[in-house]
């Protein structure tokens, strides 16, 4: 789309447009990647100064859609009209200019340049032919103002935390004067506070005229947010419905097609003795100098599950590693069982009794090789699957034929390569090759990021009947709803420190929420023991 | 004036005519390898360059018009590769390799087409200094930087230009944008090819002018290694000055000047004197000991644009954004 004076006349009906009219329409989109329709014929529409969610579990083909909205994808099928004309989106260009901005979950900015260039990246505020520095941060300060969004224009996009860089989003969206606001899974990058900051400041986007569409796979927030639900399951629309028409188990049967349980069954499990023990952790950052870890120590014990929450970006990642044998530490001592693994190789750690469930982005599995070298990848060097130098083949296809069918694995066979499984499935072949050997202590990083619900919750059921063997787990998860269900005490994380531990029975949202944010810290000494 | 100051002024003064050859390419490869693209073929365009450069002075004895010549072959070499590049998606040091070669070849092969096989030898008058009245008579400043010819002139005045183009205007930040996170680039509505095609675009018609630079103004012949590694010199020099033409103008005039040692030592066949029996070659080799050692040192503190020889498919890196 090329054609300024129809833009321009689009957006003088969007802004002129009645509240409560429809000002968006999706008519008939279909996208398909090789192997998947992410959407079949999905028709959506939005109104003028609504919060319309758009509600379905992962993969079911939201963020797809939206993109398709924002001009970063091609449709194979299907148009979108805008006040009633029809627009053809290219790029993000055309989307822009049309007055829609998208914020996406994990954010698109610029990290070594400042809030200011951000926010002015792509527009056009000139002084001459110099960038208009002034002009912009008077503008910004306005908005800031206006909508609860303080930021320092000048400070650094690496240096915020990801509830500010959320807010330096939402800026650049403002300072474009879009009409209509699309944000993909806002609450999973941020604190419980800043989420209620976030509700606060859609409702004054929306009284100013704007209208928002709320992606989400979080029940209960789309409930709280939104005015109008579109519930999307394998790519379809399943319903469409008023938010005060519905509730919770509703949607929930809606979006995954059953009932879902919201409480695992958790029985009751007596604490046994010490399994890791973390002490003064400390490990070196990324850049020189910064330290990640500041002196970490904790204990985890049979028949426990220890929860560490906290913002992505506290230092969970280098925890994990440290203890893994993927990081060096700088400092201190990491005991299993009582015996020093501090430095060691990852697969002495293995050979431990240590199973590892690694975060979504390095899934733990090389997805070119198949199902079963997969299933064999941490004991293919040991009998019977090698003797000598030689590798059995047909001892590792018959033990992968044997957990495929204990663990459920969705595969074409042992010998397909692992690329072509579902994440659901990968996740599967993960834990049925980590269990395999009745771990004494598993490390959980974000177990069930990027999962459907079936998935999760096999994932959870899982964990759960762990601790129930008697096996220490340590889950570290940015999912604070996931790690108060789970965990029997709730460690948190802030800038590379505990910021103090919790009994999961008695843990308030309000207050770990706090301590994720270094609102507040708990005395050591009331949990050292 | 003593004959010390007077020989480091002659010395320096040198280097700062020397070093415009980098600076002319260096300017170019700041934008170019800031929005993501490593113009790798920069040794063999530079030869291409100076080779059409002296073709067409050769033919027309126009020196103007030997420029445009100059920059016109090696942009259009810049676009194949870019285009490979951005639009084929086939990698950044494969195609800059092969195509890095076939500069090379081809500036020589022209060479031997047109001037070479018809003169052997033969040389055109370089261009002459111009003084700039007041400035050239301050003491050691003024002859050092304002008794050049005019193209070292155009040169510091290219440099502070680019400098405000990439911190002060929108296309530098688009540039800044582009290299470091081409997703949020895109997301803000930005063609992060076409930005590409131009930085690259850019860095070809640089080094087609210090292509140039080196026949009118610096040797007024052509000869096979005539860029002798200044092309391999400027990426490193590049990397080293941070993409900032400011600190790339210092860079080459640092670079110019170490030639310009080694070449007043030559000349002057004092290495015994001077150096306590060095031989000059030794000072032949400090340009280019000094791009390895600039480059150790900008690889371990520089943070290199992250998006740098990665390349940007929108369908498939949204699902990470
Ligand atoms: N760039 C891509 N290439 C291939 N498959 C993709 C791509 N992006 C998304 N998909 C697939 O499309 C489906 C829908 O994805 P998505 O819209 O991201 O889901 P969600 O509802 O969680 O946002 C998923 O099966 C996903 O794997
Ligand atoms: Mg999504």
């Amino acid at each position: 789309m090329v054609d300024k004076g129809v833009k321009q006349r689009i957006r003088r009906k969007l802004e002129e447009a009645e509240i409560g009219s429809t000002i968006l329409e999706m008519k008939n989109i279909t996208k398909t990647f090789p192997g998947v329709v992410a959407d079949n014929h999905v028709n959506f529409d939005l109104r003028k100064g609504e919060i319309h969610g758009l509600l379905g579990e992962n993969g079911a083909g939201k963020t797809v859609l939206m993109s398709i909205l924002y001009g970063l994808y091609k449709p194979d099928e299907g148009e979108i009209w805008v006040c009633g004309e029809k627009v053809n989106m290219k790029s993000p260009r055309d989307a822009i200019e049309l007055g829609i901005t998208m914020v996406h979950q994990r954010f698109a900015l610029v990290k070594n340049i400042t809030v200011l260039e951000n926010i002015v990246l792509g527009t056009k505020t000139l002084k001459g032919v110099f960038i208009d520095e002034k002009t912009a941060e008077e503008k910004i300060r306005r908005l800031s103002d206006k909508f609860g969004l303080e930021i320092d224009p000048h400070s650094l996009v690496m240096d915020l935390s990801m509830g500010e860089r959320q807010k330096v989003e939402i800026l650049k969206a403002l300072y474009r004067d879009s009409d209509i606001l699309i944000l993909d899974e806002p609450t999973t990058m941020i604190t419980p506070q800043e989420e209620e900051a976030l509700f606060e400041t859609l409702q004054k986007m929306v009284k100013e005229g704007l209208s928002i569409i709320f992606i989400s796979h979080k029940i209960p927030v789309v409930l709280r947010v939104t005015n109008r639900i579109t519930v999307l399951r394998n790519g379809r629309v399943v319903a469409q419905v008023y938010t005060h028409e519905t509730d919770e188990k509703d949607l929930a049967v809606k979006m995954v097609g059953r009932e879902v349980l919201y409480r695992l069954p958790k029985v009751e499990v007596l604490r046994g003795k010490e399994v890791l023990r973390v002490e003064d952790l400390w490990a070196p950052g990324e850049e020189k100098g910064v330290f990640s870890l500041h002196g970490v120590s904790f204990t985890v014990h049979e028949g426990e599950i220890f929860g560490v929450a906290g913002v992505a970006g506290n230092g969970q990642k280098e925890l994990v590693e440290c203890i893994m044998g993927l990081r060096k530490p700088f400092k201190g001592k990491i005991y299993i069982n009582g015996k020093d693994y501090t430095n060691k190789f990852t697969r002495e750690i293995f050979d431990a009794g240590v199973a590892w469930i690694p975060d979504e982005k390095d899934r733990g599995v090389i997805l070119d090789l198949s199902v079963a070298e997969n299933m064999v990848m941490k004991t293919f060097y040991k009998p019977p699957y090698s003797k000598g130098l030689v590798f059995h083949e047909e001892e590792c296809l018959r033990f992968a034929d044997k957990v495929v069918r204990e663990y459920d694995v969705k595969t074409a066979g042992v010998k397909a390569p692992v690329k072509t499984l579902s994440g659901g499935n990968i996740q599967r072949l993960i834990i049925a090759r980590e269990f395999a050997a009745n771990p004494k202590l598993l490390i959980a990083f974000n177990p069930t990021k990027g999962l459907d619900v079936n998935a999760t919750e096999f994932t959870r059921r899982k964990i759960l009947e762990l601790r129930e063997n008697k096996s220490a787990v340590l889950l570290v998860s940015m999912d604070l709803d996931e790690v108060m269900m789970l965990s029997d005490r709730i460690a948190v994380m802030y800038q590379g420190e505990i910021a103090g531990v919790v009994e999961a029975a008695r843990a308030e949202r309000s207050e770990l929420g706090l301590m994720m944010t270094g609102a507040k810290k708990l005395d050591s000494s009331l949990w050292a023991s | 004036m003593v004959p010390i100051q007077e020989t480091i002024v002659n010395v320096v003064g040198r280097g700062v005519m020397l070093g415009t050859v980098l600076l002319f390419a260096a300017i170019g490869e700041c934008f170019a390898q800031r929005s993501g693209f490593m113009n790798l073929t920069m040794e063999g365009i530079m030869t291409l360059g100076a080779s059409l450069a002296y073709q067409t002075v050769f033919l027309t004895g126009n020196m103007g018009l030997s420029i445009f010549v100059a920059m016109a072959g090696c942009m259009l070499i810049s676009f194949i590769a870019v285009y490979l590049n951005q639009r084929l998606y086939l990698d950044q040091v494969v195609t800059g390799m092969a195509l890095y070669i076939f500069a090379f070849g081809l500036g020589v092969f022209i060479h031997r087409l047109v001037a070479g096989g018809v003169t052997g030898l033969k040389f055109i008058e370089v261009l002459k200094p111009v003084g700039i009245p007041l400035l050239s008579s301050i003491p050691v400043i003024g002859p050092i930087l304002f008794n050049q010819n005019i193209l070292v002139y155009v040169g510091i005045a290219a440099s502070v230009a680019a400098y405000f183009i990439m911190y002060r205007t929108h296309w530098g930040l688009t540039v800044r944008a582009v290299g470091e996170n081409p997703k949020a680039a895109d997301n803000a509505g930005i063609n992060v090819y076409m930005t590409r095609y131009i930085t690259a675009m850019l860095s070809g018609a640089g080094a087609g002018v210090a292509g140039a630079y080196l026949i009118v103004a610096v040797l007024g012949n052509f000869q096979e290694l005539i860029v002798s590694g200044r092309g391999w010199i400027t990426i490193a020099m590049v990397i080293f000055a941070q993409w900032n033409p400011i600190y790339a103008l210092i860079g080459s005039y640092f670079f110019g000047s170490m030639e310009s040692v080694a070449k007043y030592v030559e000349v002057t066949r004092r290495e015994i004197a001077i150096t306590g029996g060095i031989p000059y070659q030794f000072f032949w080799m400090v340009p280019y000991i000094a791009s390895i050692l600039a480059l150790v040192v900008a690889f371990k503190k520089a943070a290199l644009p992250s998006a740098l020889f990665k390349i940007y498919k929108r369908e498939e890196a949204i699902s990470e954004v």
